[in-house]
């Protein structure tokens, strides 16, 4: 069997599984969402929830937890992708739970506002009453969520218990849930970078310029390189200097870094990520306040 | 399209059997975790050495009792194939946790140290694997440093181990030494095992053999979606087993009436044909008969239904069996209510044979026969997984309770 073939089989079974998780979860809920950031992994999961659909066209709305701190290539490309594919869309800003008073407007060198994201969502979720959230995470991702479930149940606080999680035998998962508890649910659980990027190529899925090797004024802290701008003050002395650099991962402009890159095409990245020594969250400085802060927020409710 | 691109595999020992380590191992060795995470584990230990093992244990508590609790998906790959690795517990009290990973798993990695021999544990494992219907195991006799990689030792246990498992059914069995610690025979070849004529795990799990048996058998496929659209209905389903084509017929299995599949959709794309394992949705003339949970079949073939059904359950929950209770049964996309009057045997996966008369508590292992309201189409789990395996679910707490797989 060659490579090539072996590679188009591998994603077609990833894709055949995420589409049968996104079947049951529809089955099994009153009131669904697809929590859509803009990055490459929630515009692949629509994708697929698009696939899965046909030939009806999607109800289901996106939802997007807006930090305010976002790139405006992302929020300009959520408009236009939800209006292209006739998706709801549903935007929720965190700037609104400050104001509630729900979290408070960080403060420091780096003023993050991505762990208040989950305050905002819970308060969507309710809002909404969704009973099922779909979310583009994946397992090799990182650690903690090598460990969850496809389908991860959630108490009515958005908590997630890991260390007692309902157990999944083969594919026959328990969607049954009691009053006030919800699911996130994670067709890409299986999924790598790569697997996503050569998805991305093979159904010529279309992405935010972020992900592509563009010239941007930087700044640098430590070994992250953040895109300049009003929403991370400059240091005394600190002048910020072009680079040509694109991103891995798209989060908020306050903990998402760039990498030098001189990759502008699909192929480009995906040999760039194949050679590549690092994990494509290395740069996410959200993943590195502690050895489990992915595990600490997701048990408070986090994406 | 052949299944043989993804191997799926599961590694299943005794705790402290290096389980974790040798995971750790595989991806370390090819190359398939980076050098942030290498960076990361070396902080995490007091000398900066390399703990391999916390490459799979992902969580506080596993990293606290220095031990698996849960199921950790990791993912690799060579040239020739994608492995997605499923590290699963050794400890008694997260079994429920293990049995995920073996229902999920095309390969068992057996782990066994060889200093310690083949213990209970290991045969009960291999039973279990079997029982699951896991069709490859590789025996991986572990710590071969630990006797300076003496073929004496590692023979003595691959011979009382093949002998055992002569009455099982895998179709590839293999063993071979390893050391995961000390990565060798893992992913490189070693010389200081050069009198084991194989290759190294790595390419074992490149190359073995992996021919489902539902690939070629006779088609089967449950609507897991229904949606009527002009004088057409759509069903969404996964292919469980052989293929489709369009023009062809298919049977209702609820009203064994016919209908000719009108068109095949991948996405919004009409293809030919659809093959085991693939999610299709197929257009047939509108119909009011067709629910979730349908099953359909090939012209030709057939598919029986029954209100008793033998099975065998592993019981996972905490709380034991009530006799008395009415229970759900969830199998092949369709709920049903249940009651089990009275078992047949009793062992615990422990390994303990028990007395019939006792309850049914956690990680006992019985046959019954469920006994349902009204008859359900299922067929023997030796001869399709999918229509032949269940979970019970408390209709209260909406826990699951059990796994199951119908017997003929």
């Amino acid at each position: 069997m060659s490579t090539q073939h072996h590679q188009r089989n591998h994603l077609s079974e990833l894709e055949a599984e995420a589409i049968s998780i996104i079947w049951e979860s529809l089955e099994n809920s009153k009131n669904p969402a697809i929590l859509f950031s803009g990055g490459k992994d929630s515009i692949t999961l629509a994708h697929l929830v698009k696939k899965a659909l046909y030939p009806k066209k999607p109800e289901l709305p996106l939802l997007h937890i807006d930090t305010g701190h976002n790139f405006q290539e992302t929020l300009d490309f959520r408009d236009a992708f939800a209006q292209e594919h006739s998706f709801p869309l549903i935007i929720e800003c965190v700037e609104e739970s400050i104001k509630r008073g729900t979290v408070k407007e960080p403060t420091g060198e780096i003023p993050s506002r991505n762990a208040l994201q989950s305050v905002t969502l819970l308060e969507a979720i309710q809002k909404y009453e969704l009973d099922l959230c779909f979310g583009g995470a994946r397992r090799d991702e990182e650690k903690a969520r090598s460990k969850e479930r496809v389908f991860s149940l959630r108490n009515s606080k958005g908590e997630w218990a890991p260390d007692n999680q309902r157990p999944e035998f083969w594919n026959n998962y328990n969607v049954l849930k009691n009053e006030g508890e919800n699911f996130r649910v994670f067709p890409l659980s299986n999924w790598t970078e790569l697997n996503v990027w050569k998805y991305i190529k093979a159904e010529s899925i279309q992405l935010p310029s972020l992900y592509f090797s563009h010239n941007r004024q930087t700044i640098k802290r430590g070994t992250t390189l953040y895109s300049h701008c009003k929403y991370i003050p400059l240091k005394k002395g600190e002048t910020p200097v072009q680079r040509t650099v694109r991103f891995r991962t798209v989060g908020d402009m306050t903990c998402t870094g760039a990498i030098e890159s001189k990759a502008r095409e699909i192929d480009e990245i995906i040999q760039e990520i194949s050679l590549s020594q690092t994990t494509e969250r290395g740069n996410r400085t959200d993943d590195q306040q502690s050895d489990t802060a992915m595990e600490d927020r997701k048990r408070r409710g986090y994406f | 399209m052949t299944s043989a691109s993804t191997l799926r595999f599961a590694t299943i020992g005794s705790v402290d059997d290096g389980k974790s380590t040798l995971i750790g191992r595989i991806l370390y060795d090819s190359h398939c975790v980076f050098e942030d995470q290498i960076q990361k584990i070396k902080s995490l230990s007091p000398n900066g050495s390399l703990n391999f093992a916390l490459f799979a244990d992902g969580l506080k508590i596993e990293r606290t009792k220095g031990m698996t609790v849960d199921v950790a998906y990791r993912y690799a790959r060579t040239p020739n194939r994608s492995f997605i690795l499923l590290d699963s517990p050794g400890h008694f009290e997260y079994t429920k946790n293990m049995l995920c990973a073996l229902t999920n798993a095309d390969l068992l990695l057996l782990l066994a140290d060889v200093t310690q021999g083949i213990s209970e544990q290991t045969k009960r494992h291999a039973i279990l694997a079997d029982l699951i219907g896991v069709k490859n195991l590789i025996l991986c006799v572990n710590k071969m440093d630990l006797v300076n990689y003496a073929k004496e030792p590692y023979k003595e246990i691959e011979s009382e181990f093949f002998e055992f498992s002569n009455h099982l059914n895998f179709s590839y069995l293999k063993a071979i030494p390893i050391s995961a610690l000390h990565g060798e025979n893992v992913v490189y070849p070693t010389k200081k095992i050069a009198w084991y004529p194989e290759e190294p795990l790595l390419k074992l799990l490149e190359n073995c053999p992996l021919s489902k048996q539902e690939e070629h058998s006779e088609l089967r496929f449950t609507a897991q979606r229904v949606t009527h659209k002009e004088n057409s209905l759509y069903i969404s389903a996964t292919i469980q087993s052989g293929e489709i084509n369009i023009q062809e017929n298919v049977v209702n299995s609820k009203t064994a009436k016919m209908h000719k599949i009108k068109r095949v959709y991948l996405g919004d794309s009409s293809i030919d044909r659809a093959y085991y394992k693939m999610a299709v949705t197929l257009e047939i003339g509108d119909s009011e008969d067709v629910h979730r949970g349908t099953i359909f079949y090939g012209q030709g073939s057939h598919l029986f239904s029954a209100d008793h059904i033998r099975a065998k359950i592993f019981w996972i929950s905490k709380t034991p069996l009530d006799f008395n209770k009415d229970y759900l049964l969830q199998m092949n996309r369709t709920l049903s209510k249940v009651s089990i009057k009275r078992v047949n045997s009793v062992s615990s996966i422990d390994g303990s044979e028990k007395n019939v008369s006792t309850t049914i508590k956690e990680n006992d292992l019985f046959t019954t026969t469920l006994e349902l309201p009204t008859p359900l189409f299922f067929e023997p789990y030796k001869k399709n997984k999918e229509l032949g395996s269940f979970i019970l679910i408390d209709p209260e707490t909406k826990e699951t309770l059990a796994a199951g797989v119908c017997l003929t």
